[in-house]
């Protein structure tokens, strides 16, 4: 029995078929988050990470997470 | 916070070199290309040499199209923005170096290759085994040097450009390992793991994917880095490339069931394949008009800047490829496109304007920067440049939209009588050579365009200064990261009135995890490969059951050893690039080919050669069709045989003496394979000779010339063996142990 009679014995199309429900899901829940009103400022300032090359830069205040709990 | 600030200097080095080789390799790709074009108008232009006939050109432009132009184009593209987005320099200079002039080593080796018929013969990835390993060595290079950069970066929040090219590099990674499984027969020679029908799914798999992996998201990676920097202004909607990012992950991947109908696929997952290719729609628009949305206000702008509008054009054609595409699978529609320049149509919109005009936008936006001259030598001429390429792309197209309906609509068309309206297939290559001349005149038009933009950014080069300056910059080291990387502990929660439970539910559904991704690299990159991996399972498990679901036909047999041979040498010459040998089941083909293909005829074709192109008729049924005198007098000169033909010529396989050192090896790979050769693998040379000598005396009393030994010979035995085994009374007994076909005369 070659590679593709062992594969095909192997029963694994039940773990596609998961794995397309779980990123399904999981795509969701990325859209969700991305378009959730709270994260609108915070991504917009990322969205402008190209335009300063040059800038000599420090932390970008916008990377913190100011509605998390920090440590 | 820290406050310490950190200096360091960009690489730009290497994106100079990355920036040259582009130049250099697109102009080599096109030309080639431009002389295919010619060689399909006037097949002189074969040249009658071996190393320049259609066949084996043609897997060199389109490798040099595809790694050498558009892949220094991407890691330039890379190199420049990935140090800027990240705010470190590279990881390491002598990785970088490494990366270059290794990728830049493989190019030079596939030219070569390519042109001597050392070939795979699996569309874009034809580079035999010893290039293939050392594919995966720079690749693994520039993995490392890349996430090198990423660990060591100044800048919390990952730039979705960044994200673009992590897909990029994990993706292509897998492709390539997974789509060339082979055993080596010979330094030169290797058989595929995989046959017939799994054969196909897998090469196909890799190349749905390789376009989406390497022709469109690192374009789409750029895109959204170069297209700000030119326009001056922050992309559209930041939070759409989110989405457009996430939804080519993991849609596009899924959507590749649409090349697995009816097959061991369960029939729902067939189903949403294909609803996702049509959802593909969604995002590669929402792509497209978040694109151009950037420029919103700034259209003046575009009027006044060469970079700008072939940015517009590029991000223009990325729509209208990614419209067709999904069109095109759509089975009614494809019964009629596959086969046709429609789809060569629709891969040079794609290539010509989207990955190209991406290409030229960038470079011209870079080139004064890395050259540091404030300004490109000659704007005007970059202007020509747009309008020629535009021009040109735009006769490319339309004229091979045109041959492909044409050509596609006369394959099929019936007379009144319910005969094949042009039974001859000559007459439907004739109708279209006209069209064949318009696409030469775009293409010339195209390379002029390329030329131009060479000679430009040469010229800008000539007036860098003495020394670069190379600025410092300074950036504070990232802190310890701050934000929310565990779920918070259930106490926290309690006290918050909240169950443990329902506070996960709560972390997963407010998917603060993306929010970890998205700084987290390792984190990210590994649900990125997840995704990639399982959705591909799911397309690779049915292609494996498949064996399974094959049914076997008892007399189909493995080829003979010299057969085997002239397979090799159909393989070498890149016969595939214009002859399918996969008759559909439609009447207009069982008419004109004979009895449709069937998946169990190809258990033993490691690698299959359904081919993908009709410029000349399908070959499945070939065996038994012609006298040897036929095959004689038409590979030596087909336009003695058939007038019109566009078919190259091929006397050397008239001098070339078949090589019978290496068939034991061959037949000994297959063996190892599977394919069961019995007594073969012993006596395979033997055979070998038996055999040639009997096709000898039979050409000799036809009346034909003494071919004693010639690779001709071992060619006509394969076309007359090809399509034939269905028709025969399967051998009894022990007998299927051995291959027992007989040559059909
Ligand atoms: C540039 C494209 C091209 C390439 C490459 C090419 N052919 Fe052809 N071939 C054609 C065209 C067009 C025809 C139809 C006209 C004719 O019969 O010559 C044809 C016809 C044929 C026929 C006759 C088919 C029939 O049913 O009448 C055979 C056999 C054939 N080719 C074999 C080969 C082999 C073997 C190779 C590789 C060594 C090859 N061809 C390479 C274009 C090509």
């Amino acid at each position: 029995m070659g590679l593709s009679g062992i594969m095909g014995k192997a029963g694994l199309e039940i773990y596609a078929e998961a794995g397309l429900v779980i990123f399904l899901v999981v795509f969701a829940a990325v859209v969700w988050n991305t378009f959730r009103k709270g994260r609108k400022e915070e991504l917009e300032e990322a969205g402008r990470i190209p335009l300063d090359d040059f800038v000599p830069v420090h932390e970008r205040p916008g990377s913190q997470d100011d509605d998390e709990v920090t440590s | 916070m820290s406050t310490e600030v950190e200096k360091f200097r960009y690489d730009d080095d290497i994106v100079r070199k990355f920036v040259g080789a582009t130049l250099l390799w697109g102009a080599v790709a096109m030309l080639v290309g431009v002389i295919i074009a010619l060689q399909l108008a006037l097949p002189a232009a074969n040249l009658d040499l071996p190393y320049t006939t259609f066949g084996r050109l043609r897997p060199l432009h389109t490798n040099a199209a595809i790694f050498a132009f558009a892949g220094n184009a991407i890691f330039a593209a890379v190199y420049y923005s990935s140090q800027r987005l990240l705010k470190a320099r590279m990881f390491n200079d002598k990785l970088s170096k490494a990366h270059f002039w290794g990728w830049q080593g493989i190019i030079v080796s596939a030219a070569l290759t390519l042109p001597f018929g050392i070939t795979q013969s699996r569309e874009y990835a034809e580079l035999e085994w010893p290039i293939d390993l050392a594919i995966a060595v720079v690749w693994v290079i520039f993995a490392i040097n890349f996430f090198g950069t990423i660990a060591k970066r100044r800048e919390r929040h990952i730039y979705v450009a960044i994200w673009f090219y992590i897909a990029t590099i994990v993706t292509v990674a897998i492709l390539h390992i997974f789509n060339n499984i082979w055993i080596p027969a010979g330094l030169t020679k290797s058989y595929s793991v995989y046959a017939g029908v799994q054969d196909a799914f897998m090469q196909w798999w890799y190349g749905h994917n390789a376009v989406a992996f390497f022709l469109t998201t690192p374009f789409l990676g750029l895109m959204y880095y170069y297209l700000p920097k030119a326009a001056n202004r922050p992309v559209f909607s930041y939070r759409l490339s989110i989405l457009h990012f996430w939804s080519l992950v993991f849609i596009y991947i899924w959507a590749g069931p649409h090349h697995l109908h009816y097959t061991a696929l369960p029939e729902w997952a067939s189903t949403l394949g294909m609803i996702f290719s049509v959802m593909l729609w969604m995002p590669s628009w929402g792509g497209m008009i978040n694109g151009l949305l950037t420029l919103r206000g700034a259209w003046n702008k575009v009027a006044r800047d060469p970079v700008l509008k072939f940015f517009v054009v590029g991000i223009t054609f990325y729509g209208m490829s990614t419209f067709e595409g999904p069109l095109l699978s759509i089975k009614s529609v494809n019964s009629l496109s596959h086969y046709t320049d429609w789809t060569i149509a629709h891969v040079h919109s794609g290539a010509l304007g989207w990955n190209g005009f991406m290409t030229f936008g960038l470079v011209y936006w870079l080139a004064p920067r890395i050259f540091q001259t404030k300004e490109i030598y000659s704007k005007k001429l970059a202007e020509v440049h747009f309008w020629l390429g535009t021009i040109g792309i735009l006769f490319y197209i339309v004229a091979i939209y045109a041959a492909g309906v044409t050509q596609g609509l006369m394959w099929r068309a019936f007379d009144e009588s319910g005969r094949l309206a042009y039974p001859n297939f000559v007459e439907t290559v004739t109708e279209i050579i006209p069209m064949y001349w318009v696409r030469v005149v775009g293409g010339v038009m195209y390379l002029v365009g390329m030329l131009l933009a060479a000679y430009n950014v040469f010229m800008t080069w000539t007036k860098r200064p003495e020394k670069y300056d190379e600025p410092v910059i300074e950036a504070a080291p990232l802190g310890e990261d701050t934000g929310p990387e565990h779920a918070p502990e259930p106490e926290l929660a309690k006290a918050g009135g909240m169950l443990p439970s329902a506070y996960k539910i709560a972390y997963f559904v407010e998917a603060k995890w993306h929010r970890i991704w998205e700084r987290k690299v390792f984190k990210f990159t590994v649900m990125t490969t997840l995704a990639v991996i399982t959705a591909s399972l799911f397309e690779i498990i049915p292609t494996f059951l498949i064996k399974s679901n094959v049914p076997t036909i008892a007399s189909v047999q493995p080829y003979k050893p010299l057969e085997l041979y002239g397979r090799d040498i159909y393989i070498a010459e890149g016969c595939y690039n214009c002859h399918s040998q996969m008759i559909r089941p439609f009447r207009a083909e069982t008419e004109r080919y004979g009895e449709y293909s069937k998946p169990g005829e190809f258990v033993y074709d490691h690698p299959f050669q359904w081919g993908s192109r009709r410029i000349g008729p399908d070959l499945h049924r070939i065996g038994g069709k012609y006298s040897h005198m036929w095959h004689v007098r038409h590979m030596k000169n087909p336009r003695e045989v058939v007038d019109l033909s566009i078919m190259p010529a091929y006397p050397h396989m008239f001098d070339d003496d078949i090589a019978y050192d290496v068939i034991q090896p061959r037949v000994d790979a297959m063996a190892m394979l599977g394919v069961p050769y019995g007594e073969a693998v012993n006596s395979a040379e033997d055979m070998a000779r038996q055999q040639a000598e009997q096709i000898r005396q039979e050409i000799l009393a036809e009346g034909g010339p003494d071919l004693k030994d010639k690779d001709i010979i071992a060619l006509i035995a394969y076309l007359q063996r090809l399509g034939t085994d269905i028709f025969k009374t399967p051998p009894e007994g022990d007998g299927a142990q051995e291959p027992t076909a007989a040559v059909n005369h």
